[in-house]
């Protein structure tokens, strides 16, 4: 399971972003690749897991964090507010092939940076029984 | 052989104590094996003193739902049905012990921000065995 790239994937099923130009895996960037109006999607972790009886080989129920960071235009605080908002519908309580659940904190205002660029954060718990 | 670990445990229902399934999602057992103490104490004693009885024995499993999980199901119909199941516990995941009885409950829930989980009793109906 690579919890960031299935929820990339479903960012780009919404129609939320292009993987590789306005939708990264990683942290935060900037460059003159990176457009102002961006997603990035990070693993950041997790709980320890707790495995089943049944040896080494018995599955975990693991429970992981993904951050996806939605980044807006200069001054565009209301589009990349929906965009944050969109970003949580298309992630929020579903259930992947593969994963026991995907469960979405409301997003979550960051910052203006230096360039005046608006950032929110959607923090997901990803459950998976593997 | 050294201490062990919760998760190098196998923990098996059977219906005829010959082909075991192993109870997917179960991360907590325990398994307690009795015998029943009955009181001779003398007037002329200077102690209690006791003999042994009768065995006994119960079991308390919990851990993550799984509908469809053999061992699981094994455990929902005898609850509905009544029969005999028996019980392998084996800590180290090799030798343990056997238990034959009546699942006395099986409990489920759960709340929509969380995993649905379940849990179990057993109550004895014959004498449990160790594994060697």
């Amino acid at each position: 399971m690579t919890p960031h790239v299935d929820i990339a994937a479903a960012l780009v099923a919404a129609s939320l972003g292009t993987l590789g130009t306005d939708l990264f895996y990683g942290p935060v960037q900037d460059s003159g690749q990176v457009p102002n109006a961006v997603i990035f999607v990070l693993n950041v972790g997790g709980f320890a897991p707790v495995p089943d009886m049944g040896g080494a080989d018995a599955p975990d129920l693991r429970e992981r964090s993904v951050q996806v960071r939605v980044r807006s235009e200069k001054a565009a605080y209301t589009a990349g507010e929906a965009i944050a908002q969109a970003v949580w519908e298309a992630i929020h309580k579903r259930q992947p092939a593969g994963y026991v659940s995907w469960e979405a904190g409301e997003p979550i205002y960051i910052e203006r940076d230096e360039s005046g660029r608006h950032h929110w954060s959607i923090n997901t718990l990803v459950r998976t029984h593997d | 052989m050294g201490v062990n670990v919760g998760f190098e445990g196998t923990l098996e229902v059977s219906t005829d104590g010959s082909s075991y399934s192993a109870i997917g999602g179960a991360n907590s057992v325990s398994a307690n094996m009795a015998r029943a103490m009955h009181e001779i104490t003398d007037f002329d004693d200077t102690a209690v003193n006791r003999i042994a009885g009768l065995k006994d024995s119960s079991s308390s499993v919990s851990g993550h739902y799984i509908g469809d999980d053999a061992g699981q199901v094994i455990l929902k119909n005898a609850t509905a049905s009544g029969n005999d199941v028996y019980l392998r516990y084996r800590p180290d995941g090799t030798l343990g012990f056997v238990l034959q009885g009546k699942i006395e409950n099986y409990n489920v829930g759960g709340d929509p921000g969380s995993t649905v989980t379940f849990d179990s009793s057993f109550q004895a109906n014959t004498a449990w065995t160790v594994e060697s």
